[in-house]
């Protein structure tokens, strides 16, 4: 389906996207971008380029790798055999369950706010 | 048999006085909604009616029976989607009638969201005020974003009293993305606190609205940051948009991953048929992949 975005000539803030062009828009005020489609949400608008530029991917973190960098955890951890580290990783992996990845800004302790 | 209605002024509290006082109109003593009975249908030990989808992601699976018959003509409905599924799986729930003991079954309200937390602790809540008929039988089913799965479902049916309004008999979606079961996405783009860019939910809307119901889902995203939103839907052509209903808040945290409330209306509203239906949001956060949440529209008429 042909996808159009809106955008202000002035700023290249994007104001709107929809499926047609009104026959109404003022071309002095506003731009507009024709698309074969909606872009995914892998996207996203550039005010400066105009266009649709990729979107950052965000990166988790991971728990586990939090829990070893615990003071003093990591010496620990770093004197394990392999087949060890192996079992207590799989062991934090099942406890955290569903928390076992965090946004970058959320705090590192699981409920805090 | 001779029917006596005694026409009386209509009053009103002033809080200013602190005094009921007749209001300017006059008028009969009519109340503007007027319930007579509540039935709680479906629920099961709390969890509710349990879904199963099909096995293959985002199709439908079969109808399961919320209650049979319908106890009462219904004219609203409230319904709570949740429980027991595993965590970040999306939802679409139809819920709808067929005839007593199987049959001919026909969906009454289409793709009501539900987001999944892991746990038992949100439920998405939507009323809607549309009519049910008696000794019909009240179904559900729903699809997913992941195959299979499960989630619960049960309602509280109202019955009408002598002065409630006609209820209405029509639900149209708006914005329902069959892939990843889920809502249009939405972006508010790269400035906190400022509103983003309208999107289409609806190039013309199908039917008239009257009463307005929405979902908010999170976009799978099981890592959210804490954020706060504040949600428009509009009506107009691209760049001359009308705001139709303001900034309706909602929330996510860290810990649960979901939007809340999910569910939102209804919203009262006049709009008629063929109509560009939009939306748009503003965050509180800039984070490009977290600020992002997804949106279900549901006219009723």
């Amino acid at each position: 389906m042909s996808w159009y975005v809106f955008y202000r000539l002035t700023t290249g803030r994007m104001v709107s996207e929809g499926s047609e062009v009104p026959p109404t828009l003022d071309t002095n005020e506003y731009g507009v971008l024709p698309l074969a489609d909606r872009p995914p949400d892998s996207q996203m608008w550039d005010e400066t380029t105009r266009t649709f530029v990729a979107r950052p991917v965000k990166v988790p973190v991971d728990r586990v790798q939090d829990f070893i960098a615990q003071p003093g955890v990591l010496t620990v951890w770093n004197s394990l055999t392999a087949a060890r580290k192996t079992t207590l990783q799989n062991a934090l992996i099942a406890l955290l369950g569903n928390q076992r990845f965090r946004s970058p800004s959320e705090p590192v302790r699981i409920g805090e706010p | 048999m001779t029917v006596i209605i005694q026409d009386h002024p209509l009053y009103a509290y002033d809080p200013e006085s602190g005094l009921m006082l007749p209001s300017i109109s006059g008028g009969a003593d009519f109340p503007m909604a007027d319930i007579q009975r509540r039935d709680a249908v479906g629920e099961s030990g709390a969890v509710g009616t349990t879904l199963t989808a099909a096995a293959s992601v985002d199709t439908k699976g079969s109808w399961v029976s919320i209650v049979d018959p319908i106890p009462f003509n219904a004219c609203g409905i409230w319904v709570y989607i949740g429980g027991i599924s595993t965590a970040n799986i999306s939802f679409l729930v139809d819920i709808g009638i067929a005839a007593g003991g199987g049959g001919s079954e026909h969906v009454r309200i289409p793709n009501l969201g539900y987001n999944s937390h892991g746990g038992l602790d949100f439920w998405a809540r939507y009323y809607v005020p549309i009519s049910l008929k008696k000794d019909k039988r009240l179904i559900a089913r729903c699809q997913s974003s992941t195959a299979s799965s499960t989630v619960g479902v049960f309602a509280m049916l109202e019955a009408p009293g002598f002065y409630h309004p006609s209820p209405y008999q029509r639900v149209t979606d708006y914005g329902t993305v069959n892939t990843g079961s889920r809502g249009t996405s939405v972006d508010p783009g790269a400035t906190a606190n400022t509103k983003g860019s309208w999107v289409q939910l609806s190039a013309s809307t199908t039917n008239p609205i009257r009463a307005l119901c929405f979902f908010v889902g999170n976009q799978l995203n099981s890592v959210r940051s804490d954020a706060r939103y504040l949600v428009d839907i509009g009506v107009g052509a691209a760049t001359a948009e009308q705001v139709v209903i303001p900034d309706v808040p909602c929330h996510a945290d860290t810990g649960t991953d979901v939007l809340d409330p999910m569910g939102h209306g209804p919203f009262y509203a006049t709009l008629p048929k063929s109509k560009r239906l939009v939306t748009r949001g503003l965050c509180s956060i800039t984070d490009a992949t977290d600020r992002l949440f997804d949106i279900i529209a549901y006219g009723v008429d």
